[in-house]
């Protein structure tokens, strides 16, 4: 398996690396262009898409990360719905934005009455400091949200 | 300094260590073998190939010489009189593998791949000559193999403080270098009652990275399982546990949240073997008992050969000055080098990690570039990966792993390396460990 | 791809209602779409698309990363147990289903 780590373009080296391998140098100023950049369109429309009309609650929905992250090239985001879990009140789905991402739709949990709780943990690749956001659509409609500030810095290799 | 090489031996010896030239008479008093006498006479012109240190490295590339150039001479020497695995050798301090599996007779493999096997110390190099010293005379060369691992640098702690560095190989073994302190550390995590023990790590490059954690997390479970009053504290120099780094964090976390804590950013200024302290630069610790693992740096014999590198201040780098695609001395390319003593390869990752694997990997690929040279052939540049499984639990038997790939930037010609960390500890991971370990072995051991 | 999915499960046989964790890794280059290779070509994306975990007729968990997941995806999640079987979980690449694990849970 080829696994180089080019992106195609002239951008900045260090997020260059973070989005694709892990190495990657601080970002002071975060301007980036080409396939890297940020698209704040999208990240609006997936918002906007899960939110629909529902007005989001800043409570039951916990989200967890580094707040500085040393290896951009894998950021570990746990997110857990803390209201009660139950037959009939449950949660459906949950998504997590990385706001500065050029594909910010990072991923898209889903769960089931079975499921019996709301939790995930994944890895992300961030390509410069910025935002993540988590929300969570309820059985009854409600939507939880949380966010919290990464700092992408260069990466701790150690070895 | 006289080189001729005069032989005073008795004649019961005379045949073994025999050879063509001037003989003295025999002496009345008992004869002694000079470290100048001339040993292992050459074999016509056949090609000769002497490795020093038969490790991982030094006993691949053995076999593969015999293999890859069948009229080749090639001399294997080791200061041990049996082989000591590394790998697997944490698993045998807590009697998860029997001293069987981890020490074997070399001599098996020495006959059944022919090559000839002395157990001597390397003690010096005169390469202008092609001359290798050892204790027990000179020997020829026309390629010369220094697989000799590393040495503690005790004196980046010490300096010429012979008798802090003595008790505190003593006291405090590291066990880094089979079989030495092996045993007397598995005595010590044995007869460990309780308290405190302080695990320094060596910054990096350092033999098999993620081991000391490994080690760690073993000496833990043993604690946990004895319910000895025990803690661990590993002082890491790096800002954080890595390689496998979540796979270790959660281990430590998961199964040993009360006995294991990792201090990073924790770089030794100084050790006080005799009154048990330690002052980094995260904090002063005392200890009850320790493993205090030096530096690591190139085994004796690279300083010896006067092959040291040197970075841009002209001061040693510890580790071979050599070629970093084909393995051979920028100064000599009669002399390769395999394994964890070997240097700089890539701004990108900086060493090849120091491991079992690795080394196994360079000794085939140095086999190779030989052969190619001998045969006049064009000399190919290869590159070895790497794999390490590293058990965090041992009931049950858990395991994580990371792996390394290597490949070539077409534009720069620098080697790029890909890690990938497999943090989710499984039980088939241990049986992968195991039959990789198995397919190593059968590689260069023949068993 | 040779290597089989990495799965752990903090508990093979639950109590009825407990909360069995999972962890579970691939190795997999989670190719972005954004990449060249050395001579200026993108490289394809081939990402893990889909992971799915199913106990019975019952679908648990569902997973779709994006390309900002990083390379050796890992996932965790949470169940509670009910019912004994096989947790099977399925790791589908860009189209195609690529990787199965099965862990047998007991519920006692």
């Amino acid at each position: 398996m080829k696994r180089r780590n080019f992106v195609a373009g002239s951008v900045a080296l260090g997020a260059a690396l973070a989005m694709s391998s892990g190495r990657a140098q601080a970002q002071s100023k975060p301007v980036l262009a080409g396939p890297l950049a940020p698209n704040p369109a999208e990240f609006r429309k997936a918002m906007n898409e899960f939110v629909g009309n529902a007005t989001p609650v800043e409570a039951g929905l916990k989200l967890e990360l580094p707040v500085l992250a040393d290896n951009p090239g894998a950021v570990p985001v746990h997110a857990k719905v803390t209201l009660p879990i139950t037959e009939s009140q449950y949660c459906k789905e949950l998504i997590v934005l990385a706001e500065l991402n050029p594909s910010p739709l990072a991923c898209r949990f889903r769960f089931s009455p079975a499921t019996g709780t709301a939790e995930a943990a994944v890895r992300l690749r961030l390509s410069q400091t910025q935002t993540i956001h988590a929300l969570a659509r309820m059985s009854d409609g409600k939507v939880l949200i949380a966010k919290q500030t990464v700092t992408v810095a260069a990466s701790g290799c150690g070895m | 300094m006289n080189r001729r090489n005069f032989l005073i031996t008795p004649p019961a010896l005379a045949l073994a260590i025999g050879m063509g030239g001037a003989s003295q008479p025999a002496l009345a008093a008992p004869a002694i073998i000079t470290s100048n006498s001339r040993i292992l006479p050459r074999d016509g012109k056949k090609p000769r190939i002497v490795i020093c240190g038969g490790g991982w490295g030094g006993m691949t590339a053995a076999r593969y010489l015999r293999e890859l150039i069948p009229n080749s001479d090639v001399v294997l020497l080791e200061r041990n009189p049996t082989f000591w695995s590394g790998p697997m050798s944490n698993k045998w301090l807590i009697d998860i593998v029997s001293t069987d599996f981890v020490n074997h007779d070399m001599q098996r493999p020495a006959n059944l791949y022919g090559y000839t096997l002395l157990q001597t110390e390397v003690t010096g190099f005169e390469r202008d000559r092609k001359l290798v010293r050892t204790a027990h005379g000179l020997i020829e060369y026309d390629f010369l193999i220094l697989s000799g691992g590393i040495r503690n640098a005790y004196d980046a702690w010490f300096g010429n403080d012979q008798r802090a560095i003595d008790y505190t190989r003593t006291h405090f073994p590291s066990a880094y270098i089979p079989n030495a302190e092996m045993f007397a550390l598995k005595r010590k995590i044995k007869e460990f009652k309780g308290g405190t023990i302080v695990m320094t790590l060596p910054p990096p490059p350092h033999r098999c990275p993620p081991s000391p954690y490994e080690r760690a997390c073993l000496i833990a479970w043993h604690i946990k399982k004895n319910r000895i009053p025990g803690k661990i504290l590993i002082l890491d120099p790096k800002p954080k546990v890595a390689p496998i780094h979540m796979g270790y964090q959660t281990a430590f976390q998961e199964l040993y949240p009360d006995i294991i804590t990792h201090v990073p950013n924790a770089k030794v200024v100084e050790v006080d073997p005799f009154n048990k302290r330690i002052k980094t630069t995260a904090g002063e610790f005392k200890f009850d008992d320790a493993i205090l693992m030096p530096p690591h740096q190139a085994a004796e014999m690279v300083w010896h050969a006067g092959l040291i590198g040197k970075d841009a201040n002209g001061k040693p780098t510890g580790w071979a000055d050599m070629h970093s695609r084909l393995f051979h001395a920028n100064s000599d390319d009669s002399v390769y080098f395999v394994g964890d003593l070997m240097g700089f390869i890539s701004d990108q990752f900086g060493h090849y990690p120091k491991s079992g694997h690795v080394a196994n990997y360079i000794g085939r690929i140095v086999a190779q570039n030989i052969a190619e040279r001998v045969a006049g052939k064009e000399v190919v540049a290869r590159l070895p990966d790497n794999l390490c499984y590293m058990m965090v639990n041992a009931e049950p038997q858990e395991e994580i792993s990371v792996k390394f790939e290597y490949e070539v930037d077409a534009a720069s010609g620098k080697v790029i390396q890909t890690q990938i960390d497999m943090d989710v500890r499984t039980e088939d991971l241990v049986k992968e460990d195991f039959a990789w370990i198995k397919e190593k072995f059968s590689d260069f051991l023949a068993i | 791809m040779t290597k089989p999915p990495r799965v752990w499960v903090s508990n093979a046989k639950p109590a009825k209602g407990e909360i069995v964790r999972v962890r579970a890794q691939i190795e997999h280059s989670m190719e972005s779409g954004l990449r060249t290779d050395p001579a200026g070509h993108l490289r394809p994306r081939n990402i893990i698309r889909k992971f799915e975990a199913r106990l019975g007729q019952n679908l648990l968990f569902a997973w779709e990363p994006g390309i900002s997941i990083a390379q050796n995806p890992y996932i965790e999640f949470t169940f509670a147990a009910r019912e004994s079987g096989d947790l099977v979980m399925v790791w589908t690449e860009e189209k195609d289903a690529l990787l199965e694990a099965r862990k047998a849970i007991t519920v006692s």
